[in-house]
């Protein structure tokens, strides 16, 4: 295949030998290095195939052999060449042809919208939107901003929760995620939304902003439990005039949604059972390793060093730690490099298992529970007494151990309500005007 | 040179080795009646359509058959295909 190829690069001729002892002309050319293939014999003659480069060589052993040479066909990439320099209005519409795929390819044709239920919006509204940002159809792709795109989509439509824009090819996609409807509410009525426990726990502080507490200090709650109820009523011990991260206090006559606001602190009590296993595997280094570097083409790995083993990915060892590096002539847009080199070492291993004393469990345990408040608790979380851990059933390999902590965390959640009646704003007063 | 070759012949034979790696002798490769490969040869002696002969170290080497022809050719080796009917050596 590689010959093959190499000769329609460098060119071929189609050779036509008559004439006097045409065995004395193969001997002789192969005796000159001459590579002939194709040999096809007739009674009168005979046809083969050579190299370009080699014709002038054939001259004396035509000479040698008694015989006449003729030129029957010329093939491969330099003929191409020599027959395309004479048409050079050829070139030209090939060269202009590549520099229109170019120039076609690298320009925006197709704008998709995708817009998730409930598609209030209309996909022409997105699309204009978009086009004032720069992303209209026929724009060079290189030119798109398209985290510009996605910040002005979402400044300028107050509907769109997010929006993605990526250009694939010559088609962009803009995805638009829509806000969730609000609850339908009358028109004497606001949308409420009440604060609830998250957590069981006993109350510790409760500080409301806005609307009516129903818990105080030293109260019991489950979870789902009512604390603050919204209510247009704020907490007459200040609140502050400006709140950051909340919103703007609700006004009678305008309010479409109210929102209790309050930071409601309480004890919550964490306690979780392990068994955890006394005995632990150590794994231990042999000293011997196994190396292997394959060359991938494709799929096709072929083995440049070390030896394909049956067994466990081509690792000689039942247990093995490995590291493996890859190196590959990297990516351009949609193209990776087909070829890559991955050096994989292992390094063999024995397992031993050992016994660990009752403090390191008790210790694993209590590690356990502080990587899960980790998870747990908030910023403005802590935790009140220290972690204990307990032994509660002890079997042959394992420790059953209980850990309690005590926490005090802000277990405020909202929730939605039923619609609040809007009161009827006090009007002013008119007195009659007297004639 | 005879007895040069049978010493070759048990030097391989001790060894294990391929006969045509340390002896002086062709190598033909037979792919069921289509192809015909010989390594080491001698050069073309006749090319017909229906016989083919070539020269090897120890003598020559007739192919007979259909439709022969050479695929290719180099100092090392000729390859051949067609109908290969027999292949026998000659003195």
């Amino acid at each position: 295949m590689l010959k093959r190829l190499i000769t329609y690069l460098l060119g071929h001729l189609r050779i036509e030998v008559r004439g006097g002892s045409l065995e004395r002309f193969l001997n002789l050319a192969v005796a000159q290095g001459i590579y002939l293939w194709d040999i096809e014999r007739t009674e009168l003659h005979m046809r083969a195939s050579i190299p370009l480069g080699d014709f002038w060589a054939l001259r004396p052993v035509a000479r040698g052999s008694h015989c006449r040479v003729r030129i029957r066909g010329r093939y491969g990439f330099p003929f191409i060449v020599s027959r395309t320099k004479r048409r050079p209005a050829l070139i030209a519409g090939a060269l202009v042809c590549l520099a229109f795929i170019f120039w076609a390819s690298g320009h925006v044709w197709i704008i998709k919208v995708t817009i998730t239920p409930p598609q209030n919006l209309d996909r022409r509204a997105v699309e204009a939107v978009a086009a004032e940002a720069g992303l209209r159809r026929g724009v060079w792709a290189g030119n798109v901003d398209l985290k510009r795109v996605e910040q002005h989509i979402q400044e300028r439509m107050g509907e769109v929760s997010w929006a993605i824009v990526r250009v694939q090819g010559t088609r962009a996609v803009i995805e638009i995620v829509e806000k969730a409807a609000l609850p339908r509410v009358q028109a004497d009525q606001a949308g409420c939304v009440n604060l609830v426990a998250r957590k069981q726990g006993v109350v510790e502080q409760v500080i409301p902003f806005q609307g009516e507490p129903v818990v105080k200090q030293g109260d019991i709650v489950q979870e789902g439990d009512l604390l603050v109820e919204c209510a247009f009523k704020y907490w007459e011990g200040g609140r502050p005039a400006v709140f950051p991260g909340t919103p703007l206090p609700p006004r009678l006559d305008v309010a479409r949604i109210v929102v209790a606001q309050a930071i409601v602190r309480a004890r919550v009590a964490y306690q979780k059972y392990w068994e955890v296993p006394l005995t632990q595997e150590v794994l231990e280094p042999t000293g011997r390793t196994a190396t292997r570097w394959v060359l991938k083409w494709r799929d096709k790995p072929i083995i440049l060093r070390g030896e394909q083993y049956p067994s466990q990915d081509g690792v000689p060892f039942a247990r093995y730690r490995e590291s493996r590096r890859t190196y590959s002539l990297g990516s351009w847009r949609n193209w990776r490099s087909p070829v890559e080199l991955v050096m994989v070492s292992a390094e063999e291993v024995n397992a031993r298992k050992e016994r660990i004393p009752q403090a390191r469990a008790l210790e694993q345990a209590r590690e356990r529970m502080a990587a899960q408040l980790r998870w747990l608790l908030g910023p403005s979380d802590q935790v009140l007494t220290p972690l204990s851990a307990k032994v509660e059933t002890q079997g042959p390999d394992f420790l059953g151990i209980r850990v309690s902590v005590e926490t005090l965390e802000e277990i405020a959640w909202p929730r939605a309500g039923e619609p609040l009646p809007v009161p009827v704003p006090p009007q002013p007063e008119t007195n009659p005007v007297r004639p | 040179m005879a007895g040069k070759r049978d010493l070759r012949s048990k030097v391989a034979s001790f060894f294990e080795l391929p006969g045509d790696v340390i002896m002086d002798v062709a190598r033909i490769s037979l792919v069921g009646d289509l192809e015909l490969l010989i390594e080491n040869h001698r050069g073309v002696a006749e090319y017909r359509q229906d016989r083919v002969v070539l020269g090897v170290p120890r003598g020559k080497v007739a192919i007979t058959g259909d439709a022969l022809s050479i695929s290719s050719i180099s100092p090392d080796q000729v390859l051949i295909l067609g109908k290969i009917r027999s292949v026998q050596y000659l003195d």
